[in-house]
């Protein structure tokens, strides 16, 4: 099996794409230090992993608020409508999908997408492989969130937790 | 015209409504394959925007049961995806897929691919 292979630089560019066509029109894109990944820092994270001749695992995480933020902009919810937890989950889900998508289209080899996991971080007892390969962050008008790619191994590089949402 | 559109994201399908709403269509909702092909039984619409990687049944596999079908094969399928690898986007267009539309997209990217399909409701511009 090979590791999925991304750099920091495409994994920029795949992230303003994706938040420029479904959250916001201006948001700014920063490279995140493989380091300070760490679950404890955000809320909530969504993840899909690679398998197949490549593998990997791309998470999507936040604090509660730029969740909930990111899920009233792709359902279209207007004040004082808020958004469930069960569709901050799906959002946040499907912006996962999305860029794993496009990640694993980074990769010379086919591979699948697992459907999203969603944990929320106080069940999380940790990230198995602590360092990703590389990590964003993305800032916009309703918030932040990080984003890491990690390489190889079976897959299943994100989340041990006691249950998800 | 009406239009059906199959993601297990809610929050994709909302988004893709928005866009068809906009441009005049109809929109029914369904999670998965097999949810779409029971909404089938009462209303065959114009169009179905399919994602590929769902639950239950993926679009690739509802495709096929669509094509399958003489009384669904007017209906004109998108596929709606992130999958984009070269040998995926051929096995879709050979099982009966007309379109296919990779995510992230554009509300005006969508436009575009319903002016080829010749969908674009009567008096809606390009």
């Amino acid at each position: 099996m090979n590791g999925l292979t991304v750099g920091v630089e495409q994994l920029d560019s795949i992230t303003a794409d994706i938040w420029a066509t479904y959250v916001a029109a201006e948001s700014v894109v920063m490279a995140f230090g493989a380091q300070d990944a760490d679950p404890a820092r955000t809320d909530i994270s969504a993840q899909v992993d690679i398998h197949g001749e490549i593998t990997g695992t791309v998470v999507v995480a936040c604090d509660s608020g730029s969740a909930a933020d990111l899920a009233r902009r792709m359902f279209g919810l207007e004040p004082p409508e808020e958004p469930t937890m069960i569709e901050v989950a799906d959002a946040l889900g499907e912006l996962a999908n999305v860029v794993g998508g496009n990640v694993k289209a980074l990769a010379s080899h086919p591979g699948e997408l697992t459907l999203p996991l969603v944990h929320a971080h106080e069940r999380i007892v940790g990230w198995p492989r602590s360092r990703p390969s590389c990590g964003v962050e993305v800032v916009w008008d309703g918030g932040r969130a990080t984003l890491f790619v990690w390489a190889g191994g079976d897959g299943a590089g994100g989340a041990t937790s006691k249950g998800s949402l | 015209m009406r239009a059906l559109i199959i993601d297990d994201s809610r929050a994709m399908r909302r988004i893709i409504a928005r866009i068809l709403e906009q441009l005049g269509f109809e929109t029914l909702e369904a999670e998965n394959g097999r949810h779409a092909l029971e909404l089938l039984d009462d209303v065959v619409p114009e169009l179905a925007c399919v994602d590929w990687n769902m639950p239950v049944m993926n679009g690739l596999d509802f495709v096929y049961a669509v094509r399958a079908q003489v009384r669904l094969r007017p209906i004109t399928l998108m596929m709606v995806t992130t999958e984009s690898e070269h040998s995926q986007i051929v096995r879709a267009l050979a099982a009966g897929a007309h379109e296919y539309l990779i995510k992230p997209f554009t509300a005006e990217a969508m436009r575009e691919k319903l002016h080829l399909l010749g969908l674009l409701p009567e008096g809606v511009a390009l």
